[in-house]
């Protein structure tokens, strides 16, 4: 690893640092900037309502990467939602499950779950087994999602997480029941099964969308605000790498 | 003997395994379940065999190794253990703390030097020398123009326009419905890759079954 | 608001940290602390692992056990979990005894589960414009069946044009491009993701 990219990597890291800081701060007035409607997310807080309504259960599922490894991130971001849905339906007849295919990930997803519960003085209605793993290999973490998409009165499943082709498997077990599905993930072939298979898929990076958009907190909708800050620096990154490769400076 | 128990296991199991193209059925059940079952045994030994013990039982029982540092992360795991038991989970969270943590350096460190600083590279490589003949300008025009465009199609924030709710300059929503083009074209061919391999598992499968059943007819 | 384990998020924040810039200084002092965190973190992942799956075990117990939820086919997880756990604790994981367990039943159901999906992913495309009807879907469909084409290799005959051969070529680079785009923005919500953990201001652990 170079000292050069190094240090570009701790600028990059302390920049952004920063503009998630100040852009977090509760602004002095309205601000002229918002997020773009998307129109799966709308369709997502019409069902979360929904789902309340009518007492059915909403299925949380956050993929099979454990905690420590890279793709995780969207783990991350699967466990954010998990609290604002919960925070939502804590209080339906049905509460929310999550489900996951890494022990990590499960543990994570009982804080998460017990957290929202303890904040809205409800500890006692809290059960651990709202967080659970289902399989310890990705096919059997997907198997094992399959008696709950039959058998849990589940209406809507959200499939926030790193994921492959086996996800697949819950995908038809929803068409099958005729639930919604609302699906990202980080890696490409799932997103391209998601994407044929799923009534609302999220495409590439939207998955880091869902917090800011379920309102989660102000740190979230700065966080997508940063990204998009970085997404123009990279595409001049890509613009200045082209024209050093075009010199042979590469 | 033994050897053709196995393959009737196994066979059975496929045929239940594939029943479910039919419909939910309780043999498919009975197999998903014994499947979610073993794996999850087996990693539980796994777990046990070649981390738990060689990592942190062994160092402990060993004096020759430092004894005194593994005593923090047999610390953690005892306090991870206590997850479960619901009254005593609260103390689980310090462990769960420590690997959140180590994991969010994981994300940042893969993100940018496994992805970002790699990929960038990438795109100005494509123009060097010696594919800078024609074509390798062009292929790297399109993977330079393809990038940013899909790049583009996610930029969030927009302008906030009275009547017309957040909305993006309309240059940016052109370049991005062309970004749109590439990640249809980009899931598509993804998407055909996955059907192929899950393709090849099926034949394979299927004559897994027709090669038992061959053995079974003299 | 009420400040959420503050002992556990600076854990969190501390521990990130030393990891993160050992990775980004080559000072010798973070390297080998880094080093040791991660040795550490493998273990609390299989020691979780380990908790996550008794609870597994004992959700499936409950399901037996209990008169209001029963579910008998926990019972194939229990039989299944129970003789896989015991021969592999007394012979060793890659005892001849284990390994049928995981050849004929596991790798078989596997791949039955894979090529099952098969069935879905066909289906999943034919269905497509009846779930969602847009031109998105359509170009989807229309790489999805030239990629298959290109895929099955029914293009590699000898007979085949020079000129469909370099048009394939061409193709392969739009889908290359698309990634490209799509793995960038992953990275950049990635990095923020972790940079959230890392100001506390993200705590899933907390309880």
């Amino acid at each position: 690893m170079s000292i050069f990219l190094s240090i570009l990597a701790l600028v990059i890291i302390l920049i952004s640092a920063g503009l998630l800081f100040f852009l977090a701060l509760p602004p002095k007035r309205r601000s002229r900037w918002g997020l773009r409607p998307i129109p799966a997310f709308s369709e997502l807080v019409r069902v979360l309502g929904l789902s309340v309504e009518e007492g059915t259960r909403l299925h949380l599922t956050l993929g099979h990467a454990g905690i420590t490894q890279p793709t995780s991130a969207s783990a991350l971001v699967g466990l954010q939602a998990l609290e604002r849905i919960t925070a939502i339906s804590s209080v339906s007849d049905r509460p929310p499950l999550a489900t996951s295919g890494e022990g990590s990930l499960t543990l994570l997803s009982q804080s998460t779950l017990r957290a929202v519960y303890r904040l809205n003085n409800a500890l006692d209605l809290y059960d651990p087994q709202r967080g659970r793993l289902t399989g310890v290999t990705p096919l059997s973490y997907a198997a094992g999602m399959l008696p709950i998409a039959y058998d849990e009165n589940v209406s809507a499943h959200l499939i926030v997480g790193h994921y492959g082709l086996e996800i697949g498997l819950l995908c038809e077990a929803a068409v099958r029941n005729n639930a919604f599905t609302l699906a990202a993930s980080d890696s490409l072939s799932a997103q391209a099964v998601l994407f044929a298979t799923t009534k609302q898929p999220l495409i590439g990076e939207e998955l880091f969308a869902i917090p800011a958009y379920l309102q989660t907190s102000p740190a979230h909708v700065a966080s997508l605000r940063v990204q998009d800050l970085l997404r123009w620096g990279t595409v001049i990154a890509l613009v200045l790498s082209a024209v050093l490769g075009v010199f042979g400076w590469l | 003997m033994t050897d053709t128990l196995w393959s009737l296991i196994a066979f059975v199991l496929t045929l239940a395994i594939l029943s479910y193209a039919i419909g939910d059925n309780p043999l498919f059940r009975i197999a998903l379940y014994t499947f979610v079952g073993i794996s999850a045994g087996y990693l539980a030994v796994v777990l046990i065999d070649q981390v738990i013990f060689p990592r942190l039982i062994t160092p402990l029982v060993n004096p020759s190794t430092a004894s005194g540092v593994m005593a923090i992360p047999l610390l953690l795991s005892l306090l991870l253990l206590t997850r479960l038991s619901p009254r005593l989970s609260f103390l689980g969270s310090l462990p769960m703390a420590f690997l959140v943590g180590v994991g969010a350096a994981v994300i940042i460190n893969g993100a940018l030097f496994g992805t970002l600083f790699t990929q960038v590279r990438a795109a100005g490589l494509s123009f060097t020398f010696p594919q800078s003949v024609s074509s390798g300008w062009i292929t790297g025009m399109v993977l330079l123009f393809g990038a940013i465009t899909t790049l583009l199609y996610f930029q969030f924030t927009g302008r906030r326009e009275p009547g017309k709710g957040i909305v993006r300059p309309a240059w940016v929503e052109w370049i991005a419905r062309i970004g749109q083009g590439f990640i249809a074209i980009t899931l598509g061919a993804f998407f055909a890759g996955v059907i192929l391999a899950s393709l090849t598992v099926l034949i394979g499968r299927l004559d897994f079954v027709l090669q038992f059943i061959n053995t079974l007819v003299p | 608001m009420v400040m959420r384990s503050p002992v556990a998020t600076a854990i969190a924040i501390g521990v990130g940290l030393i990891v993160l810039l050992g990775y980004l200084l080559p000072l010798p002092v973070l390297d080998p602390i880094r080093r040791l965190f991660l040795d550490w973190s493998i273990i609390l992942a299989a020691v979780a692992g380990l908790v996550a799956i008794l609870n597994l075990f004992k959700a499936h117990w409950r399901k037996i056990s209990s008169s209001r939820e029963r579910d008998y086919y926990s019972l194939f997880f229990i039989l299944g979990f129970i003789l896989t756990a015991a021969l592999g604790l007394l012979f060793g994981p890659t005892d001849e005894r284990v390994r049928p367990l995981i050849m004929s039943i596991q790798l078989p159901v596997e791949a039955s589960l894979v090529g099952l999906l098969t069935i879905t992913f066909v289906v999943s495309a034919v269905r497509l414009f009846a779930l969602r009807r847009s031109w998105m879907s359509g170009i989807f469909l229309a790489s999805t069946i030239v990629f298959l084409l290109a895929g099955s290799g029914v293009f590699l005959t000898s007979g085949t044009s020079q000129v469909i051969k370099e048009v394939l070529a061409a193709l392969n680079i739009l889908p290359a491009a698309g990634a490209r785009g799509i793995l960038l923005g992953i990275a950049l919500g990635s990095v923020l993701t972790g940079l959230r953990v890392l100001l506390g201001m993200d705590r899933p652990y907390s309880e």
